[in-house]
């Protein structure tokens, strides 16, 4: 709750500092962050679901919750927040499904297993055949 | 009236799907003739197609009384869109699906050598599963139902689906979904009567490559589509979708090369049978992700539970007895082949075991979600990331292993020759690596992934030349190295651009007012400003842009746009891309709204994708390189010899070479 309120409260102050200056480009947080700030604050965004629209980060959308969630990211960046302070905030105000890729926990043990598990499990019809192969290669 | 006469070319259509589904039991044969089903598939084709031209009509005349075409058409929207609109939608789409299916049917009957019980057992699947395709019209989706009063307009289409992408992305993509029935029943066929004889992987290769082929495409045009038309510059979303089309399009390449090993060596029969059963299944299986409403997203049509209850149903009996069939048939089918650690098969059956791992992952990240919720725990969204982790660094290895592959050959290799092979990739891995790591913003990881890619790319092409045996290079291609050479060599073109695409990117938002102006990526940019005009069925905003590349005279125009479309109440953006072989540089606009400002500035949003034409060029490679292969195997099957007339009803071990 109280993220969602600092979200809010960021956004509008944004919004008067907008109305204040004379100068757009100066209010628009895009420009004030530094290169290295700016492709992290770009990382963060596609990690993050917009929670309105279907399928698409927030990078991607232009719904008002998705640029108030990028304008919130982009402060936490110049506040000094580290990546995992800033998503944890978010999980802890939308949901552990704000975030594109679920943290391991016993639930998607098996999802994250998925690959590894996958393949064990080719890998031991693949050996049949060899083993099947090789000793018939023995026989004849 | 025309409405009248689709409706009843439907139910015409349903009653030959069910009499060629029925055509395989014995006394109904008795009664008629021998060939009752292949008549049935050729009628049934051709009362399908007739019902999909009457409903194409119906959109082109805007008969608003027609309830499908008043929710999806409006009289003011251009020719192209009201025939593809025809398809742009739930009802549409299944009849599109459904006169495809019927096309492969047809096609089969008239070309195929099996012999004759797998032949009418075959036939009769297929029927069957037309038959549920046309239930399922008619009961759940029928594009024909009236409206009454007629509606004054329409609704019109989905804005963003007014582009010339979407008028080929269904047919060609549907045309791969269906494609895999016709494995998918002649499996189905030699699983029942046990008849495991090597001759009869002749008879699938064709009906398996033509689907992979058509896939292939359709999958790159949805793409394709993704990046002009959605704004954002990325051209793959992981949408679950997407991942739905890939989960058939892996396993039939699975299923592609399992065949060619079955022809080539006798070995992994039940396993190619196997992956022709699980790539259909997976072809429904994508079918109600997508229409039921378990996930939705932008490619979802109207949703309804029943119908999803429907779809889910029939893959239940489809997977169920393919899969049913293939697995107790597994022991039957076990088959004599011998081959050196080194060999080709190796190689083959490690791209195949990649390939099913990924889609096996995918289809996990795509499901895991809905289970989750299903179980009552926390809910959880699978994206991008967790793809990018698991799947891509498959991906990566199969391109490794694919291009490698046809340098290997049958049974054993010599290491020596390999490394003799390999000289020219390696090569080309290490010059790309050193170049693209001094003279690129690449890293230095990211310059050796971009090198693998231009070396599996040089690995790909040497492959014709090479496979004599004794190394060295012949220069006499035949046929089917044609087929390799651009199916493999499509796949790396497409990976050098994933991956300079990845590396290479950049991406920028300015705030511009007239006479601003912006450089990028070698361009400088000068904002003219925006202008409203009307267009057909909408109102757009033109923003023009003067390009001029650094140090060059010439001027180009490009003008990205805004437009609003009142119909459907909504705003689309239209990118303007300045296409290079290199680079894109991809634009468009949006306000940037400062409150209290006179005038809105604008903003610009601007992308630099480096290699990413690439992906697409390989997509259509790749596309010729199966056809061509597909087209080869039908050759075959039209000069094999006509079938004994013998039934095999027990099984053949196929002898190893």
């Amino acid at each position: 709750m109280r993220v969602l309120l600092t979200i809010m409260v960021v956004f509008t102050a944004l919004q008067f500092a907008g109305a204040a200056s004379a100068d757009p480009a100066q209010s628009d947080p895009v420009q004030a962050l530094g290169l290295e700030d700016r492709a992290r604050a770009d990382r963060l965004f596609k990690m993050v679901r917009c929670p309105i629209c279907v399928g698409h980060s927030v990078a991607e959308s232009d719904a008002e919750v998705s640029k108030s969630i990028r304008h919130y990211i982009e402060a936490e960046i110049t506040g000094g927040s580290t990546d995992q302070e800033i998503l944890q905030k978010l999980v802890a105000a939308y949901g552990d499904d704000i975030l594109f890729s679920p943290r391991l926990s016993a639930d998607t043990f098996f999802l994250w297993g998925a690959p590894l598990f996958f393949t064990a499990l080719g890998g031991v019809i693949l050996w049949r055949f060899r083993v099947r192969a090789s000793s018939q290669r023995r026989t004849s | 009236m025309l409405p009248e006469i689709g409706h009843l070319a439907l139910a015409i259509a349903f009653s030959c799907a069910v009499l060629q589904g029925l055509s395989v039991i014995p006394s109904v044969r008795s009664l008629s003739f021998e060939r009752l089903g292949d008549v049935a598939a050729i009628a049934q084709a051709a009362a399908l197609t007739t019902a999909l031209l009457l409903l194409i009509a119906s959109f082109i005349q805007s008969d608003f009384s027609v309830l499908l075409v008043a929710q999806n058409s409006h009289s003011t929207k251009p020719l192209l869109y009201k025939i593809a609109g025809a398809w742009g939608n739930h009802e549409g789409s299944m009849l599109l699906w459904a006169v495809l299916l019927g096309f492969y049917g047809a096609a089969f009957a008239l070309i195929n050598h099996l012999q004759r019980d797998e032949r009418q057992i075959a036939i009769s699947v297929l029927g069957v599963i037309s038959a549920f395709t046309i239930l399922f019209l008619l009961a759940a989706s029928n594009p024909f139902i009236r409206l009454d009063p007629a509606a004054l307009d329409g609704r019109g289409l989905n804005p963003l689906l007014q582009d010339p992408g979407l008028a080929i992305h269904p047919p060609v993509l549907y045309a791969g979904y269906v494609g895999f029935a016709v494995p998918y029943a002649i499996a189905v066929a030699l699983l029942f009567t046990k008849n495991f004889d090597r001759i009869n992987v002749a008879e699938m290769l064709p009906w398996i490559f033509t689907p992979v082929a058509f896939m292939t495409l359709g999958v790159g045009l949805g793409s394709w589509w993704a990046y002009r038309e959605l704004g954002w510059g990325g051209w793959w979303f992981w949408d679950p979708v997407e991942n739905a089309s890939l989960l058939p399009l892996l396993t039939g390449i699975a299923l592609a090369h399992s065949a060619m090993v079955w022809k080539n060596r006798g070995g992994l029969a039940h396993w190619t049978l196997f992956l022709a059963c699980a790539a259909f299944s997976l072809s429904i299986f994508g079918a109600f992700l997508v229409r039921s409403g378990v996930l939705t997203s932008v490619h979802s049509f109207a949703v309804d539970p029943a119908r999803g209850a429907m779809i889910f149903s029939f893959f239940v009996l489809l997977a169920g007895s393919g899969l049913g069939l293939a697995l107790s048939r597994m022991r039957a089918a076990g088959s004599v082949w011998g081959f050196a650690l080194l060999s080709r098969e190796t190689a083959m059956l490690g791209g195949i075991l990649l390939l099913m791992v990924s889609a096996a992952t995918i289809l996990t990240g795509t499901i895991y979600p809905i289970i989750l919720e299903a179980v009552g725990s926390a809910p959880v969204s699978v994206g991008a990331p967790y793809y990018n982790v698991t799947v891509t660094p498959i991906l990566f290895a199969l391109l490794v292993v694919m291009t490698c592959a046809p340098l290997i050959r049958w049974r054993d290799h010599e290491l020596k020759t390999l490394a003799k092979e390999l000289r020219a990739p390696l090569g080309a891995f290490v010059g790309v690596t050193i170049i693209a790591g001094l003279f690129s913003p690449m890293t230095a990881f990211q310059s050796m992934l971009f090198g693998v890619g231009v070396a599996c790319f040089v690995a790909a092409a040497a492959a014709p030349s090479s496979g004599r045996p004794r190394g060295g290079y012949q220069v006499k291609w035949k046929r089917r190295d044609f087929g390799i050479l651009f199916a493999h060599g499509g796949f790396a073109v497409a990976a050098i651009g994933v991956l300079g695409t990845a590396f290479l990117s950049n991406e920028q938002i300015v705030s511009v007012k007239p006479g601003d102006q912006v450089s990028m990526a070698g361009y400088a940019l000068t904002f003219q400003g925006v202008h409203r005009y009307e267009g057909s069925n909408f109102t757009g905003e033109r923003a023009d842009i003067i390009l001029v590349k650094d140090g060059g005279a010439r001027e180009s125009i490009i003008t990205p746009e805004r437009r609003w479309y009142p119909a459907a109440e909504t705003t689309t953006t239209e990118a303007a891309i300045k296409r290079s072989l290199w680079a894109d540089l991809y634009v468009t606009i949006g306000d940037l709204s400062v409150p209290g400002a006179t005038e809105p500035d604008w903003a610009l949003r601007l992308y630099h994708r480096p290699f990413i034409s690439w992906i697409w060029a390989g997509c259509v490679i790749a596309f010729f390189g199966a056809m061509v292969s597909a087209l080869g195997f039908f050759g075959a099957i039209k000069r094999a010899p006509a079938p004994k007339t013998k039934t095999v009803s027990g099984y053949e071990v196929a002898p190893a070479k």
